[in-house]
């Protein structure tokens, strides 16, 4: 018997839900969609966060592999994607965002 | 024509500021939604994510939202509809490419005067901080939820209530004036002064009327404060003492009725803040009081032309004259008055920007220009000067020329130059010293000779020691000691790297990057430890949407990643990918 997609979507999301993937934000997110937004709300939305993040990524790694890492402009990149990615709810890419940033402005300070 | 969202406002209680009536429920919900339906928000963020999000959230809590990715695409639509149709809020991201959120955020209070609030992931308190001091009227961490921008309205409201410009309450004018007519104080105000008054003053007798009309809702009577009012507050303060002014001895020491000690405190307030930002003066562009500046400077302005606000004091400053007719006060007068912003440069900009620009003027031979107050950038609006003003940022404006008029002074005959000397504005204790500096135009040595004095008085007065040294470094430069500094940013450029911090991140510090990646699981790990193994063990029920071999296999894929490898970020990103794009919906 197989689930159904619905299911499966429900349970897949519950998962990451569980594994901290995933906040609550991205059920405020659903809140918003069950209001009067069209379906494609949501799908919209991630596809976008994923593209835009995917190329935040990149920049970030390329800020990084540079001899003398550029500290500030790191730190705004960085904003930028904890910015996207507490909206839509993507915990763990937050979480990262946070102990990068937390990392730089240390380096900063330090140099001041 | 559309009836903007103030009609509507003002329709509830008969021109009254108040709420609406919430008598009637329904009516009251309707009325809300219709009210926020003609609220005009711009939301401005580059961050394309966001700005979605934050759209449909301002949509669904029923406001007109405008959405725009650019800073400079903002403004423009700001700007096109200052003549109707205007915006009433400006949501704005603070750290955009285009333009810095902070910078859109002191245009669009300066051009158009409209409640800010800034969004940023950015939680630090400096930024925070840096935000409101800027001007805006509130700060949001993203991510934001949506009760946070539920009651943004409020904001629009209370902005309004403070702009006198707004005549919400405009039945209280024609009173008002009838009063003001009859009071013999009014007449010294002169002619042109009119206007000013009925449209901003409301003659203290009104106060207590007012409050009988308005709703029970407005516990604190906003008070406007005349130019008479004012002047009695500074001579109540300058009588009882700058330091020792206390709200209560200075309501008794005024006299008047109608204000309560809470006025007095707070309009204290304002001025104690307006005494410091002059007597610090490198602030640049900033307004304390954003929501009344426009009143606020509006005030000063009027105050100070008509000399109203002089009190007694032995500092013998004086503020200009202005081709009204005003009496001249007394040099032994001071104002008390601090100077205000006139205009966007701020005192700062236009202090640093003026020694520098005329600094340079002296190496070119020309006159030495005039000495005029620090802050007095319009010729229409002549202003009061503090002493400490001229101590310390004797400004030379070479675009100023200030006739001036000090009771019994003659130092409109001192200048032989092509134009006249204001020093005016000086004590009498200063006055030998500025004199000195000024025996006629003309030669470069005498010019060094008011340079070295001019710094001197700059640097000695301790206060101002940022000009001070800019002034110094100059005439180091003049002289050829040192080399010279273009402009006062560069001077700063030691300070702050520009934009660019470097540091050197060589592998072993690179190394300590992924040590946060490899820390992340350690936050996590428990859990997925414990649920990797429960979903190996059971089997069951990872219904993972499959498109590749098995469920588990790819669940478990995202946790393997998760636990510290390299590239973790990217990995999980790659995942979420899978799981997402291919046939998700």
């Amino acid at each position: 018997m197989a689930a159904s997609p619905l299911n499966q979507l429900n349970s897949h999301i519950s998962n990451m839900y569980n594994s901290g993937l995933l906040d609550e934000h991205f059920m405020e997110m659903w809140r918003l969609q069950d209001g009067e937004e069209s379906p494609d709300f949501i799908a919209g939305l991630v596809t976008t966060f994923l593209t835009d993040g995917d190329q935040i990524f990149n920049e970030l790694a390329q800020l990084l592999e540079r001899p003398f890492v550029d500290l500030d402009a790191l730190s705004n990149k960085l904003v930028q994607l904890k910015g996207c990615s507490s909206s839509v709810g993507a915990r763990q890419v937050r979480l990262a965002c946070v102990q990068l940033f937390k990392f730089v402005s240390q380096q900063k300070n330090r140099d001041e | 024509m559309k009836k903007g969202w103030k009609e509507i406002w003002s329709g509830h209680d008969g021109g009254e500021v108040g709420l609406p009536s919430f008598g009637d429920c329904e009516r009251a919900v309707m009325d809300m939604e219709s009210f926020l339906a003609r609220l005009r928000v711009l939301a401005v963020d580059d961050d394309r994510v966001c700005l979605k999000i934050l759209e449909t959230q301002l949509r669904h809590c029923k406001y007109n939202v405008t959405a725009v990715t650019r800073a400079e695409a903002a403004l423009e639509m700001l700007r096109a509809r200052k003549d109707g149709d205007q915006f009433d809020l400006v949501i704005s991201d603070v750290h955009m490419p285009d333009m810095d959120g902070f910078k859109l955020l002191e245009l669009v209070g300066l051009e158009m005067d409209i409640p800010v609030i800034m969004l940023s992931a950015n939680e630090e308190m400096e930024t925070m901080m840096k935000g409101i001091k800027h001007g805006a009227c509130d700060y949001l961490v993203k991510p934001v939820h949506l009760d946070r921008l539920k009651n943004i309205w409020l904001h629009v409201v209370k902005k309004s209530m403070n702009d006198p410009r707004d005549h919400i309450s405009g039945a209280n004018d024609d009173a008002s004036q009838k009063r003001q007519s009859g009071d013999a104080e009014d007449e010294k105000n002169g002619a042109d002064d009119t206007k000013k008054h009925s449209r901003k003053n409301k003659k203290d007798g009104d106060d207590p009327e007012e409050d009988s009309e308005n709703t029970s809702t407005q516990k604190r009577q906003r008070i406007q404060w005349s130019a008479d009012l004012h002047r009695k507050f500074v001579e109540a303060v300058h009588q009882i003492g700058i330091d020792r002014a206390v709200p209560k001895k200075i309501l008794d020491v005024m006299g008047v009725d109608g204000i309560t000690r809470e006025h007095v405190a707070s309009h204290l307030q304002k001025y104690r803040l307006a005494l410091k930002k002059l007597s610090l003066g490198t602030d640049k562009q900033s307004n304390p009081c954003p929501a009344g500046t426009e009143s606020w400077r509006r005030d000063w302005n009027y105050i100070n032309m008509n000399g109203l606000a002089s009190s007694p004091s032995a500092l013998g400053t004086h503020r200009l004259l202005h081709s009204q007719s005003v009496k001249p006060i007394s040099s032994q007068r001071s104002l008390g008055i601090p100077v205000r912003d006139m205009g966007p440069a701020g005192n700062g900009g236009n202090l640093l920007n003026a020694v520098v620009h005329d600094v340079s003027n002296v190496t070119s031979g020309n006159s030495y220009g005039h000495i005029s107050n620090g802050g007095l950038p319009s010729g229409s609006g002549p202003s009061g000067s503090y002493i400490e003003n001229i101590r310390n940022r004797m400004v030379l404006d070479a675009d100023r020329s200030f006739p001036f008029a000090i009771s019994g002074n003659s130092f409109a005959n001192m200048s032989n130059g092509t134009q006249p000397l204001v020093p005016g504005l000086v004590s009498n204790s200063l006055k030998g010293d500025v004199l000195s500096m000024f025996p006629g135009y003309g030669p470069s040595q005498g010019n060094n000779l008011k340079i070295n004095q001019l710094s001197g008085i700059a640097a000695s007065s301790g206060q101002m020691t940022a000009i001070g040294d800019e002034i110094q470094n100059r005439m180091a430069a003049l002289k050829g000691k040192s080399t010279p500094v273009v402009d006062f940013s560069e001077q700063m450029a030691p300070f702050n790297l520009g934009n660019y911090t470097s540091v050197p991140i060589n592998n072993s510090a690179l190394a300590s990057a992924p040590t946060i990646r490899s820390a992340l699981p350690d936050i996590q790990i428990g859990n997925l430890g414990m649920l990797t193994q429960m979903l190996n063990g059971g089997g069951a029920n990872v219904n993972v949407l499959d498109e590749k071999d098995g469920t588990s296999k790819v669940y478990q894929h995202a946790t393997g990643d998760l636990v510290g490898t390299s590239e973790a970020q990217n990995q999980m990103g790659g995942d979420l990918d899978d799981f997402f794009i291919d046939g998700l919906i």
